[in-house]
């Protein structure tokens, strides 16, 4: 099948023919004229680089073949030959011209699968560390708080994580130990995560060619996807093992993606003039069946089991091969062909599938239970925990509660009967509702009440003016209500500024719940619990409070107030404390709740050493 | 409390410019006299008068609007209006007028039927001191919305509340439930306080995207409720309401009653406790606590081992779950 045709080097008549299936694959052009002693040119095709042909438009035909010199690769040869017959060259250029290609696209998948390669190879390793949950034990605490490589594979991938992680641990001293105790739950889910597996998957299907603007066409496969072809379609393996040692890897795997071979496998249809490639198309003549036949080792079985309750019509043998829609006559055969290549990759799928360990005599087993009798076998009742809700205790409780509050209001309540009696005179003579606006005291109040509304309408209005825009036009097309917009919070601190504080908290939060733990000793064994650690935590509180203080006077420092007449006016607190800035309390309204919530932890633990006579 | 409860109003689409949908507002009022004699500043009558006005605006505005009046008392709620036919008005006092008889004849209808029955509310009013029956009247105007809206669709509805006592007379749970069932039906409570502030109403208030407001000028009335709490439903998206941002969410404890800053969760039937429960039950579900589990929290505080641990019922974020111990945090 080699490419043939006449043409002329150095003024002499000759024969080029480019043979692929010498080894290596060589440009040759021989003299008609064996007399003449012009030496044979042969160019091995690996060296070719380029390719140069006269346009159409011009009289001469001449094809221009650059090539690696045979001794040093870095000086380029020239040879160029001449044809009279244009189709002939362009036959041969078309076909130097897919080699070419083909040489530049080898590199490629050489080189780039390498990145991918790395990650895979780094990544296979790693999962094998961490892969082994198949048994609960390995994700108990004690296990996952001693995977560090789990560990650090979650900071990687949450970055927030991440971040409490550096605040507290590396720069705050927490313990990790400490620090994770409380994330086990997390562990444990990433654990599980990170080792799930993909099952078997149709691979061909999800290989894609790219083209690119240069006429070139990219394939992208990883490792996996190769291993997956090579389980999937044994045809394939065995080419590969025949070929790659004369092939380069790369160029394998170009000339697979280019070959009718490829097509078939895929299920595409195959026209007769496409263009396939010489090696490996020769593999689809090879029974696909018979090679598959070789790889199950798997003995036939015999069902033991006989379906009584099937019936005549159940015997899909008499039936011939009506429901096999490959098995008619009048099918596309191209169609039918596909289809079948279709089925057998599915059948293949799903055996692989089974459940490991699942063979074929605990099938029978399973089979041989059913028919146990198991009907006079103890059945177990639902039990279910029945929940008795003491409603009474509440109305109980309420009434104790109500009375303590009564008996603190015995003085008021003097005036209580006679108050009674006063209230029953309420409606006993026509109500002037005109009254309601027209009495000055009331007029007055209602003034009063106005401003009162509109100062709160305002401040409000502060508050919400960053979100309102969003939120405005969100409710008008999604109507979704102000009720669920979260305010966030007031525009006036930079968003940078606002993350610092956002951090403090964070960290602080952090901090809080370890000290908690361990303070009330919930997780400790032993009563004595672990006072040391509980100390620690006191003393990292005590640095919380001077982050926050020290935050919120960052913010401050970094927004100094300007002099803004409106605002201050509209703002009545603003104008009782002029010297007050504006960033600095808002930043101690946000850092208000963490700065009690601080407060109240180390009193409490103040409190606790004080009782017990402690110096702290 | 979001993640529980559907999104309120995702279906009130707002309207360009006209709206003509008619809109319910059930008010109710607290009367217990106890509560209204720790309010000096303002009276129940001036109350009412106020009340009455902001009625005729609510049914002025639109031809098809509804009112619906509840008293709370400290024994019962009632319905003011509306009333069944057979129990009209008529039968007390039949004759007299409380309001002016030259009123519009529909604003008067309602306003003599409210008054006539307040104060047949009043006379009968006996001497319980349970806590309130806001709870119940609250229920009562819920379920009155739902059958006007199976009536008439597309009805909306708000509840006034003109509040009087604080949170110690308002039963948590009740008051949940119905902060629950007004996010199911989209109805907004609104709170006009008169009396001390109370968290719950204000849960109440920011769950349901209503308004809470503590009254700070109890004689001007008039004008908070035909201004702050006049806002119509469908308008609330694109308001700015006079309401509190800085809402309390603590619960409070199922068995004293008080808020609870750190407390502690059943792990069964999930009430709220103040304090790890002296028997090793949980005193709402008797559901039995594992023994082990409350002895650790009876432990104490851990304290550095020299100076000994003391056993002090510090409140903690835990809990005596018998199950699964869930941690309620409030900051």
């Amino acid at each position: 099948m080699s490419v043939t045709g006449a043409a002329a080097y150095k003024k002499r008549a000759g024969m080029l023919s480019i043979q692929e299936e010498l080894l290596p694959p060589i440009l040759v052009w021989k003299s008609i004229d064996s007399s003449v002693p012009v030496p044979v040119v042969e160019l091995p095709l690996r060296t070719l680089t380029n390719l140069q042909a006269t346009p159409v438009t011009l009289e001469k035909m001449m094809l221009k073949v650059v090539s690696k010199g045979p001794e040093d690769p870095e000086t380029l040869v020239t040879t160029v030959f001449s044809f009279n017959h244009r189709p002939t060259m362009n036959n041969i250029r078309d076909a130097l011209q897919q080699i070419i290609s083909r040489q530049k696209t080898v590199i490629q998948p050489g080189l780039s699968p390498a990145p991918g390669d790395a990650t895979q190879a780094n990544d296979a390793p790693a999962n094998g560390s961490l892969g082994t949950f198949s048994s609960t034990d390995s994700l108990t605490e004690a296990k996952l708080l001693r995977n560090h490589t789990l560990q650090q594979k979650l900071l990687r991938a949450q970055p927030a994580l991440f971040t409490a992680f550096q605040e507290t641990v590396i720069k705050g001293g927490l313990h990790p130990d400490e620090f994770w105790s409380t994330r086990i739950h997390l562990l444990r889910t990433f654990a599980l995560e990170s080792s799930q597996r993909r099952g078997p998957y149709n691979v061909l299907s999800t290989i894609k060619t790219v083209a690119t603007s240069d006429n070139q066409v990219n394939v992208s496969i990883s490792i996996d996807k190769i291993q997956a072809i090579f389980e999937q379609y044994p045809v394939v393996r065995k080419a590969y093992d025949e070929n790659v040692p004369k092939l380069s890897e790369g160029e394998f795997w170009t000339r697979f993606f280019c070959s009718k071979l490829f097509r078939k496998l895929k299920g595409e249809k195959i026209g007769v003039y496409d263009k396939g490639d010489l090696i490996l198309d020769k593999y689809c003549l090879i029974n696909l069946d018979y090679l598959e036949k070789e790889d199950e080792e798997d003995e036939e079985h015999i069902p033991r089991f006989l379906d009584l309750e099937g019936n005549k019509d159940d015997n899909s043998q008499k039936l011939g091969n009506g429901p096999d829609v490959t098995m008619k006559g009048d099918n596309n055969p191209e169609i039918v062909l596909i289809l079948r290549s279709m089925n057998k990759l599915s059948t293949k799928i799903v055996s692989n599938c089974v459940p490991h360990g699942e063979t074929f005599e605990e099938l029978e087993k399973e089979k041989e239970e059913e028919l146990e009798f198991k009907d006079l076998e103890e059945t177990q009742p639902m039990s279910y925990i029945e929940l008795h809700v003491n409603s009474q205790h509440n109305s109980n409780s309420s009434k104790t509660d109500t009375e303590v509050t009564i008996a603190d209001a015995d003085k008021v309540d003097a005036g209580l009967p006679e108050f009674k009696e006063k209230m029953k005179d309420y409606f006993t003579t026509e109500l002037d509702l005109t009254e309601l606006y027209s009495a000055p005291s009331r007029k007055r109040s209602a003034e009063e009440a106005f401003k009162d509304t509109i100062q709160m309408i305002k401040a409000n209005t502060k508050q919400l003016k960053q979100t309102w825009n969003v939120t405005s036009v969100e409710s008008l097309f999604s109507g979704v209500s102000v009720v669920n917009v979260t305010t966030d919070i007031d525009s006036s601190l930079p968003d940078a500024d606002l993350e610092t504080l956002r951090l403090t908290q964070a960290t602080s939060m952090e901090f809080l719940k370890h000290f908690w733990v361990n303070f009330t000793n919930r997780k400790g064994v032993s009563a004595a619990g672990n006072p040391a650690m509980v100390r620690k935590l006191y003393a990292s509180l005590k640095k919380c409070q001077e982050r926050v203080e020290s935050s919120i006077q960052l913010v401050a420092a970094q927004n100094p107030v300007k002099p803004e007449p409106e605002t201050e006016k509209s703002e009545g607190e603003a104008v009782e404390k002029p010297v007050d800035n504006v960033h600095e309390r808002h930043a101690r309204d946000y850092m208000g709740s963490i700065s009690r919530s601080l407060l109240v932890a180390i009193d409490s633990y103040e409190s606790a050493v004080k009782k017990v006579g402690g110096v702290l | 409390m979001d993640a529980i409860a559907e999104s309120v109003f995702d279906n009130t689409m707002p309207h360009a410019a006209v709206d003509d949908t008619p809109s319910h507002l059930s008010v109710i009022l607290e009367t217990s006299a106890a509560g209204w004699l720790a309010i000096p500043q303002t009276t129940l009558k001036q109350v009412s008068e106020a009340l009455l006005v902001a009625l005729n605006a609510h049914l002025a505005s639109n031809t098809s609007n509804q009112v619906s009046v509840l008293a709370s008392g400290v024994q019962r709620s009632e319905f003011l209006f509306p009333t069944p036919e057979d129990t009209h008005a008529k039968h007390h006092n039949g004759t007299s007028t409380l309001v002016s008889s030259k009123l519009y004849s529909l604003f008067r209808h309602v306003d003599e039927e409210v008054l006539h029955r307040l104060d047949a509310h009043i006379q009968t009013e006996g001497n319980g001191c349970d806590k309130g029956t806001l709870a119940g009247g609250t229920s009562m105007a819920l379920a009155y919305i739902r059958r006007c809206q199976a009536e008439t669709a597309a009805l909306k509805a708000r509840i006034l509340i003109i509040s009087i006592t604080d949170d110690s007379a308002i039963p948590y749970i009740p008051v949940m439930n119905c902060i629950f069932a007004a996010q199911k039906m989209k109805t907004s409570i609104d709170v006009c306080q008169l009396g001390p502030a109370s968290s719950f109403l204000q849960q109440a208030a920011d769950a349901t995207g209503g308004v809470y407001m503590d009254v700070k000028h109890p004689q001007g009335l008039i004008q908070y409720l035909t201004t702050a709490f006049f806002v119509d439903t469908s308008l609330r998206p694109f308001m700015v309401l006079p309401s509190q941002n800085n809402v309390d969410f603590r619960a409070s404890c199922f068995v004293t009653g008080g808020v609870v800053e750190r407390g502690y969760v059943c792990g069964v039937c999930l009430c709220i406790l103040k304090d790890v429960p002296q028997r090793n039950f949980c005193p709402v579900c008797g559901s039995r606590f594992d023994d082990l589990v409350i002895s650790k929290l009876r432990r104490g505080p851990v304290v550095t081992r020299k100076k000994k641990r003391k056993t002090d019922a510090l409140q903690t974020p835990l809990t005596p779950a018998a199950e699964q111990p869930e941690a309620v945090t409030d900051d």
